[in-house]
Order: structure tokens, then sequence, then C-alpha cells
């Protein structure tokens, strides 16, 4: 069931209204009861792994707190090994089902370079819908009890709605027990302006992901569908485009599963805070994916060492931080490339930042100025850019073949011809859809800027008279239902983190 | 409380008629949405005689021969391959705004088979989809895709503006509804007779070709709605006919045509059903190949010539009126 599925938008406002009328103490079960609907109607079968998955983490849990409150010297590791098997449990399980195959393949691709041939058998599984985001929420919380961050969660149902929580199940924000087991303890009562504010985030989401993401997927899914009929430069447009797209798409998702958490009375975490104006890498990674990346922060680098055991301990714990976020994303190696090129630009600014000073120095260069920072911003937009295009290619020899395409055929001439220009006509997306979707990327940048410079719009909204808050509730609805992207047979299409 | 729940119902109303907006104008104009846009413009009484049915019903009744002959007016209410089931929801929304005095099934409805029950069509077949779309939102609308869409496509199937609303792009879409709206509602007519008329090589093609009669039967769903539209009929005091269009004879003696009508005779014997079979008075009404369309097809129409011809002869036998 998708957020902008036909069956969501019935979905939705019956749990949401249900889960007002029922008495406090149903409340959480009826939310367990819809959330586990809401995933079983992908695949009935994976709910018994999201069930695994909870069982072992809740009772390892109790184990780890009991054993907190237990005298003796073997308390540590007993609870050191439960935390191990449990911890290998849940990623063995995701192990199989998201990356056995090329596990597989790359252990076969090895022993051939030997030319040892090796049989290993093959599964044809599915990969289960969002089982990296509740598998690492799952393990971030036995992390959390393992520290003592946090106490276990006795009641087995609060716990299995934690993790299984509807609007944030599938693809995240990755939420951690300290923010989201209370909020599940203490139920929300109904609140007008929180409904509101949630309604306004998800048509917000919704105008992010059907007008602008789902529009740009058309030209981009083109070009990198069959990219030898295109010139370097499209190229170059369509992959500038996919770095909007996946944020739309990620964003816009987010968006929609923070405005139905909210609508129901919880507070989830923010995801974004306008990456795109980031001016330097590793700003662009405070603000992208924040749950995420975050969660990388304190249960990968920060345990590897982070960056308090010298230089080069720091780059070796970026660089493996940053590929285990990239095989995170997909089981292939341009996911890695992906993942490391991330981690190698910060290693490089890291190395270079006193070169640079050095030389802004010399130059008298003002560092404090608009320009200087835009040019900062659009310099990481480029590195991040060029990262996204081994991220959305099918692969990584497709991606550098993508590359050496491009270099060899710029096609500057028909790039600028004036009756083409970009050479629209030669892209799936027709004109007037191209329109729309510059018109839509200037609103959400508009939008990003406005929050970047500290402004609240909910708030600016709310001060307003009630006509134009509503022409401006009736200007998203009716721009999502007249220019989103549906599919030609009502398919919507599905959100790209979806598959992570 | 009070205030928020007005103010909330206002937001919901105000949506709904930006919805039911831009659907109109949005939805690409086909024949079917006329037909139904044209009828809810009718005055009141403007649809004394109510034909339902297929294109042999749209294609045959000409509502003026109809008012000159029996001083009734009449409103075609059959659409492109319109079954029993539908018809039998034509009717039953049409009683919403209109008190017909009679009520005429063109019989090739019956042998109309496109219902999902059947698995004959799939949800997305144009023309159930605009009966649907054309209908106003209401019980007879939401049993009609209830007894014609899967549930999963229930939602999709009233809420129209999912499938058109990547019309924006096509001005021409919004220019014509635009102009319908504003002069066109009135001047359309839902009488649609061919334009062509049965050429010698088309004829002689009908003379040389085999048919197989085994495509006519009367579903089982067709039966069970002509006996809800008789039963309908019945209830309201409205005397409903059963009219069988004429085909061309050529083919009409190639095919096992009695195999079929025997079942409407029966059908409608049983309901107590008046029923009137062109195809048995066919040289008294006059026809000649040249009253048809020009299409070598076992679904021929009838043109303007034609229409005319059975029109009157309908109306004499129906209603017992002479000719001026």
């Amino acid at each position: 069931m998708l957020f902008h599925s036909g069956s969501f938008l019935i979905f939705f406002p019956i749990v949401s209204l249900v889960y007002f009328l029922v008495p406090r103490r149903a409340k959480h079960l009826w939310l367990l009861g819809a959330s586990y609907y809401f995933y079983m109607s992908w695949n009935p079968e994976y709910a018994l792994l999201i069930l695994a998955s909870t069982v072992s983490t809740w009772a390892s849990a109790l184990f780890l707190s009991a054993g907190r409150q237990r005298p003796g010297k073997g308390r540590g590791r007993a609870g050191r090994w439960c935390l191990a098997g449990c911890v290998a449990l849940n990623l063995g399980i995701l192990f199989f089902f998201k990356y056995y195959g090329f596990a597989a393949e790359a252990v076969r691709g090895l022993f051939a370079l030997g030319h040892i041939s090796l049989e290993l058998p093959a599964f044809d599984v599915l990969l289960p819908v969002g089982i990296s985001f509740y598998t690492f929420q799952a393990i971030g919380y036995l992390a959390d009890v393992w520290r003592g961050e946090v106490a276990a969660e006795r009641n087995f149902l609060r716990y299995a709605l934690f993790l299984s929580f509807f609007p944030q199940l599938v693809a995240g924000p990755i939420e951690r027990s300290g923010n989201l087991l209370h909020q599940i303890r203490e139920p929300q009562r109904f609140d007008l302006g929180r409904v509101k504010d949630g309604l306004l985030l998800m048509g917000w989401g919704f105008f992010q992901k059907l007008v602008v993401a789902d529009r740009i997927a058309i030209l981009v899914d083109g070009v990198y569908g069959d990219y030898t009929g295109y010139s370097g430069l499209q190229i170059l447009l369509a992959t500038v485009l996919f770095a909007f797209q996946i944020y739309c798409d990620f964003a816009g998702y987010s968006d929609i599963a923070i405005g139905a958490a909210r609508v129901m009375g919880f507070a989830l975490t923010k995801n974004f805070r306008s990456p795109y104006y980031a001016t330097t890498v590793s700003g662009f990674w405070r603000s992208w994916h924040i749950s995420l990346t975050t969660w990388f922060r304190d249960y990968v680098y920060i345990p590897l060492g982070g960056n308090r055991r010298g230089r080069a301990r720091k780059y070796r714990n970026l660089l493996l931080t940053f590929g285990a976020s990239g095989l995170w994303h997909g089981a292939g190696w341009n996911f890695v490339a992906w993942g490391l090129l991330n981690g190698l630009y910060q290693v490089a600014g890291d190395m270079t930042k006193a070169l640079r000073q050095r030389l802004g120095e010399r130059l008298h260069v003002r560092t404090d100025c608009g320009s200087h920072r835009l040019l900062q911003g659009l310099v990481t937009f480029g590195l991040v850019d060029f990262a996204w295009l081994f991220f959305r290619a099918e692969s990584l020899t497709a991606a550098m073949g993508m590359l050496g395409h491009g270099m060899r055929n710029i096609g500057l001439f028909g790039f600028f011809t004036p009756d083409n220009l970009l050479g629209i006509q030669t892209m799936a997306l027709p004109e007037k859809d191209f329109f729309v979707m510059l018109l839509g990327l200037a609103v959400l940048m508009l939008v990003d800027y406005g929050k970047k410079r500290g402004v609240d719009f909910k708030a600016a909204l709310a001060r307003q008279n009630v006509w134009f808050r509503w022409v401006v509730y009736y200007v998203v609805i009716f721009s999502v239902l007249i220019f989103g992207i549906y599919g030609p047979e009502y398919d919507a299409a599905t959100f790209i983190y979806f598959q992570f | 409380m009070r205030k928020t729940i007005l103010k909330g119902l206002l937001f919901v109303l105000l949506l709904l008629a930006g919805l039911r907006l831009t659907t109109v104008l949005l939805y690409p104009p086909n024949d079917i949405i006329r037909t139904w846009q044209r009828f809810y413009a009718l005055e009141e009484g403007e649809a004394q005689i109510l034909v339902v049915g297929s294109s042999h019903a749209y294609s045959t009744f000409d509502p003026e021969i109809v008012s000159r002959m029996t001083g009734k007016s009449c409103y075609i209410l059959a659409t492109n391959s319109q079954n029993t089931v539908q018809a039998y929801f034509n009717v039953k929304e049409a009683l919403r705004y209109q008190r017909p005095e009679a009520v005429i099934l063109e019989a090739i409805s019956l042998n109309g088979n496109n219902n999902y029950r059947d698995g004959d069509t799939p949800d997305r077949d144009w023309k159930k989809e605009s009966n649907i779309d054309g209908m106003r939102m209401g019980l007879p609308k939401l049993e009609a895709v209830m007894e014609q869409y899967q549930v999963r496509n229930w939602g999709y199937a009233l809420f129209p503006i999912a499938r058109c609303h990547g019309n924006w792009a096509d001005v021409g879409v919004l220019n014509s509804n635009l102009e319908f709206f504003t002069r066109g509602v009135r001047e359309y007519s839902s009488f649609r007779p061919s334009r062509t008329s049965m050429s010698r090589e088309t004829a002689e093609k009908y003379r040389e070709a085999a048919y197989d009669p085994t495509g006519w039967a009367v579903s089982e769903t067709n039966q069970l709605h002509f006996s809800k539209l008789a039963g309908l009929c019945r209830r309201e005091g409205i005397p409903l006919y059963v009219v069988m269009a004429p085909m061309y004879d050529v083919y009409i003696r190639s095919i096992n045509y009695a195999s079929c009508t025997e079942q409407i005779a029966a059908l409608a014997g049983i309901e107590e059903v008046p029923f009137l079979d062109c195809n048995l008075h066919y040289d008294e009404i006059g026809l000649e190949a040249e009253d048809f369309e020009d299409a070598f097809n076992g679904y021929h129409h009838l043109n303007g010539k034609g229409a005319e011809k059975v029109t009157e002869f309908v109306m004499e036998t129906l209603y017992g009126q002479e000719k001026e």
C-alpha cells in the first residue's frame, strides 16, 4: 500500500479516526493491527520477518536490562554474547534477503580470477519492503539498551508498534527508541491544529513526490535507460535532475510519513534540512537522510573510534562508514562506489582544509560573502551530484560506460539549438511537463531557502486570514491532483527508497 | 466546536465543487458524457419517452419524429455498447430527474455482455467508464459502480479526475469542454444515425460472407437486470417496450437469428413486456440496403433515412398514430 495509492487514502483516515475514538488502552493495539495490515498489503508472509526481528530484539533487550541489575563478572560477557547474537540474527536475515545474491556473485567472481569454478546455491527471494529500515531501528534500540541510554520496553505490544509503526515502517525515518517509545506510551489527544499541520505536511510531501519527483523520473528514466542515444550534456542534465528527483522522492515520502504521524499525535525525526543549500559535503550529509546519517554516526563511526584516534584512523572510519552506508542503500558495486566517493570527498576535504585556507589568504579571497557561499554550494552540489550518477546507474559498469560516452559525445551545439533548447524534444519529457517540473523545482528551492533562513512556514501560514490559508490548501491539493503523475493505468510509481 | 464543524463542512463542500469543476474541464469529451450532460440540462417533462440501449438505439430513434407523431418529448439516453445492466442504472438515474411516460429498451443491449462478471471487458473500458462518469453522484451511480467494477477499482471508478487529470496540457480538451458548457449543451442531440449509406460493394460482401451465430446470447447478468428494469418500470407505473432495431436482411438470414430473438421474446413474455422485432417487419417498414450504414460488420446501424422509416413504424405500432 503506497502512500499515494487509493487504498492509503481510505486506510489512513479510517485508522486515524478510530485511533482517536478507541479507549486509551486500546490505542496502541489498534495502531499495531493497522501497521501490520499496512505491511502485509505488500506480502503477508514477510510479516513473519518483522515479527522475528521484533521478538528477538525485544527479548534480548529485556535480557540485557535484567543482566545490568545482576551482580557478578559473568553478566557483561553474557550480555555481549546476547547482543552479538541478536545483532547477527537480524543482520543475517537482512543479509540473506538483500545481499546473498550480491555476495555469492562477488565470491564466484573472486574464485573465477583463480580459474576456479564455484557453484553456490541460488535463492529466488523478493526483497522484503523496508527490511533495511526496521532492522536498523531494531539494532539501534538494542544498542541503546546495551549502553543504558534507554530502558528496555517491557510491553511487547508497545515495542512491536515501535518497530512497525506504519508511517515510518517502510522507508523511515529510522526512529530512535528515545524519541518514539515514550510517545507510544503516552498517546496524544485529538488536536485540530496538529491534524491540520500534519495534513498540510502530507500535501507538501505528495506535491514533491507526484508533481516534481515522478515528473523528473520520466526524463531521467529515459536517459539512464538508454544513455547511448543521448549526448554528454543531456546525461549531465539528467544527472542534475536526478539529484532533485531523489530528493523530492525521499523528502516527499518523509514529509508524508511525518505528517501522517503528526495527525495521530506523534512527532517523528526530521529527515532533511535543505540539503542542497549545504556548502560542504559533510554539511550535506548533516542535512540529508538525517536519521540514517546519525544512525551510522552513533552505531558505526563513533564505535570505530570516530575522529578521536588520529587522522589516519579518522579517514579509515569515514571510508568504512560511508562504504557501509552505500552498501545499505543497495547490493551493488555502484552503491559501494557512491558511498566511498562521498567518504573520499570528506577525507579529501579534511586533508586539504589547511592548504585551501592558506591559499585563500594568499589570494585575498573573501569567505564572508554570498558569492563565496554560492561557489561553495555549487561545488558541493557538483560533487554530490557526480556521486549520484553511480547511485542511479544500473551498475558500476553502466556508470563508467555513461561517463565514457558522455565525455566522448558532449553534444554542445545540439544542446543549445534555439528551437530545441537543452535537447528537450529528444528527451522523454514533453515540453509542457518540463516547464511544470521547473516551476515545481523553483517552488521547492524557494521553500527550502526559506527553511534554511529559519522561516517557519507553518507559523507564518497560521497567522494569515482563513481565506488565504484555504487558498494555500486548495492550491496544494489541486496541484497534486492535476499536475501529479499517476501512471498510465493508475499504477502509483513506488518511492525510490522502498527498494532499500 | 460547532463553528469548527461548519468550517470543516464548508471546506469539504468547496473541495468537492473544485473537484467537479476540474473534472468537467479536464474530462476528454466524448458522446457518452455529452449525452449525460444534455440529459441533466433537460427541463422537467422533456423526456416523456425515454430510449435506452446501445448504438442501435441512438441511431434508430429520431426524437423529432417521435414528438411529431405522438406529441411527446423524447430523449435518447442510449450510449455506445450499452448493455442491459447499464441501461437499468441509466433508467434508475433518469427517474430521479424526469418522469417518463414510456421507456423503450433497444433489444440488442440484451446481447451486450460487457460487464466484468462475465469477464468480457476490463474495468478500463471507456464506454463503461464514461457512463459511470456521466452520472451524477447518487445511489444509482454507486450501485452501478458496485455492480460493474471490481472492489479494488471502486475509488478509481468514482473519481475520474484520477484518470483525466493529465489533460491540463491539452488545450483542445479544455476549449471543447468550455465551449460545450457555454454554448453547446442545449444544441447537442443524442440521436446520432450513421451518415453513410450502404454501397453495392458492401451489400455484395454481406451476400458472400458466412457468419458465426454463436456470439448471440443473453447473459445471466443481462437477464437479471432486464427483470430489474421491468420491475422498476412496473413499480413506477411506466410502460416498458422492448424494440429490436433492424439489421440488413441478408445478414439476418445468414445467422441463427431466431435463437437469440426467441430468448428475448421469452424474457419479455415472462415480464409481460411488449416486444417488437423490426426484423420481422422488414418489408412493411420498406427497408433497403441504402437505409444502413456503409460498414461490413455484424453490428451495422441505420442511417438517417432508415431511422426515419423505423421510428415511424415503431411509433405507429406502439402508439397507433398516423404519419402526418
